[in-house]
């Protein structure tokens, strides 16, 4: 088991709230309708996932995930500020603001981006990871996925394909009970998602507390080095979202209020994590609020950033269809 | 469905198979189905969630694709579509959704399937389109009106069965013709309305037809860019101007 010093603790820590912040942020920043469009996904309530699994990784292993990709775009060290412009569709977005909140990707933190069609960038993720393969790197991929994904024809084929070739990925189903506004039971006879390693023959990694940052960097460190050298496994993490699917669901709050409820008060991962420090060292207090400024800080810069940001232009609307 | 755009991932079941399947054993089964989608660009969606893909669909024999422009077409062409024992795609217009209009009561208010409408009479150019283009065709044509020029908007509801005659009927009154529609322009409805007439009323075009569709390049997200990429009633009129 990893026994993390109070340096990097106190990093997952900065991570999680630079997260929760600027999703908090992005939401306002909707109703000002300075961010626009139908689609925002929120990562917050699952910020001890994305945040324990990345921190198991190397620099040069890769991530892809979702349309909820804010969050593990900032876990994977890409700075706020592009980010934010892309969620204004500016110029300086990672994505040109071609992409928008759904596809936040950095080539060069190997965060190979957010995909908005359920179950898309499953194949990829196994593209990526058998590409370490074949050019005899030792990297891994970690791709994360909905339950909601977990039904869809991509996974079986993605999760088979992966378990045939022994690729080095790992799989993390992000398991927040629902997907848009159907619970797990409705659309799953087998409400233990990572049994499913079984079928297709690769390591089940288990089922974890997807709001204990500690339990899941130790579960995805375990994970990351049997991928690096034996092949697929596949983790199932509990979590909970706190906002509606997206920014067009209205209803969420509502239909799970005492659900919602109840993960807020008792399972909240940064107020799980906090508790924890505070046991851990003493007078912690004081430096916890200090990295919570900074965040807020930085989360302030990143909409001054995004809001000089120029918009792109008609050039931008023609270029990249093909490669020159 | 909830959107077209999911339809990608189902493009082997409705195109190899519902659409083949009653033709490949010669009768013997049918295919009584009808896929309800959403479709249309607007409002951000991306790249991705963005398509207007009926023609892709229409592309196929074996398939039939509704695309109504008004509730009360909608209305009849879905009870038509539920009625016949065709797969049938049955497309709405996310735009659309929001505009109410007058709908029967009458549970057998039926409209003939591949039949389409003129929706405006008019007798110096044809505004062809379906769905939300016909909507930006009649805005169109009421601009023009105010000019004096009288534009028919015909609006083909069905992508197949295919109303030819009513295009080359409205064709041959006004000698020309604008096809308007959501989707992009190349291997399109336009193209294929556009090689029709040629074809069948060679001897009535006094200008060449011109179409006015949705830009070749995939959506982006920033709405400025994205604005650019799609058509408009200004689309509309500019296009109607260089061939009066
Ligand atoms: C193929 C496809 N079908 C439907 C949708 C619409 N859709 C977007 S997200 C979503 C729910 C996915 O839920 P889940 O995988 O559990 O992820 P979560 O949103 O909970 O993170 C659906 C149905 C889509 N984007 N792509």
């Amino acid at each position: 088991m990893a026994n993390p010093n109070k340096e990097t603790l106190l990093e997952w820590y900065r991570q999680m709230v630079l997260i929760r912040l600027f999703e908090t942020r992005c939401d306002e920043l909707y109703q000002e309708k300075k961010i626009t469009g139908v689609y925002m996904h929120l990562y917050s309530g699952h910020e001890a996932t994305g945040v324990g699994a990345l921190a198991a990784l190397r620099p040069d292993d890769n991530v892809i995930t979702a349309y909820r990709d804010h969050g593990i775009a900032l876990a994977k060290g890409v700075h706020p500020n592009p980010i934010m412009a892309e969620m204004m569709g500016r110029k300086d977005g990672v994505s040109g603001g071609k992409g928008g909140s759904m596809h936040i990707a950095s080539k060069e933190h190997r965060m190979w981006g957010g995909y908005a069609i359920v179950g898309g960038h499953l194949p990829l993720a196994a593209g990526i990871a058998f590409a370490s393969k074949y050019k005899d790197t030792d990297e891994v991929t970690i791709c994360f996925i909905g339950d909601g994904a977990s039904n869809n024809g991509y996974f079986h084929e993605a999760v088979n394909i992966s378990g045939a070739w022994k690729l080095p990925i790992v799989w993390i189903i992000e398991n927040n009970l629902v997907a848009m506004g159907t619970r797990v039971e409705d659309s799953t006879a087998q409400p233990l998602l990572h049994l499913r390693a079984e079928g297709y023959g690769i390591k089940d990694g288990g089922r974890i507390d997807g709001q204990d940052v500690m339990a899941v960097h130790d579960a995805v460190s375990d994970a990351v080095a049997y991928a690096r050298k034996n092949g697929p496994v596949l983790i199932e993490s509990l979590t909970y979202r706190y906002k509606g699917h997206g920014v067009s669901d209205k209803s969420y709050d509502k239909r799970f209020a005492d659900e919602l409820e109840e993960w807020k008060q008792n399972r909240d991962p940064i107020t799980l994590f906090e508790r924890v420090l505070e046991g851990k060292y003493k007078n912690i207090g004081p430096e916890l609020k200090r990295i919570h400024d900074a965040c807020a800080q930085a989360v302030d810069e990143s909409v001054e950033f995004a809001l000089n940001s120029p918009e792109p232009t008609y050039d931008d609307l023609i270029r990249n269809v093909y490669v020159d | 469905m909830m959107t077209i755009n999911f339809a990608f991932l189902a493009l082997d079941a409705i195109i190899n198979h519902a659409a083949k399947i009653h033709y490949m054993f010669d009768g013997q089964f049918t295919v009584p189905l009808v896929i309800r989608a959403a479709s249309g660009w607007g409002n951000q969606a991306t790249a991705t969630h963005s398509h207007t893909p009926e023609p892709i669909f229409a592309h196929f024999p074996g398939l039939y694709v509704a695309c109504p422009a008004t509730p009360s077409d909608a209305y009849g062409m879905l009870k038509a579509s539920i009625r016949n024992d065709n797969p049938i795609l049955f497309t709405e217009s996310i735009a659309l959704y929001p505009k109410p209009g007058p709908v029967t009561e009458d549970p057998d208010f039926v409209l003939p399937i591949g039949k389409g409408d003129i929706k405006r009479e008019g007798k110096h150019v044809t505004l062809i389109s379906y769905a939300r283009g016909v909507e930006w065709s009649l805005a169109a044509a009421k601009e023009l009106a105010k000019d004096g020029v009288e534009a028919e908007v015909v609006d083909l509801r069905w992508l197949r069965p295919l109303d030819l005659d009513l295009v080359f009927e409205s064709f041959k009154k006004t000698n020309r013709a604008v096809i308007v529609e959501e989707s992009l322009p190349m291997y399109s409805f336009g193209s294929e309305i556009a090689a029709q007439i040629q074809d069948h009323c060679f001897d009535y075009m006094d200008a060449p037809i011109k179409r006015v569709s949705a830009m070749d390049v995939p959506l982006p997200f920033a709405r400025e860019i994205e604005l650019m990429a799609l058509p408009n009633v200004q689309k509309v009129l500019d296009a109607v101007e260089e061939i009066l």
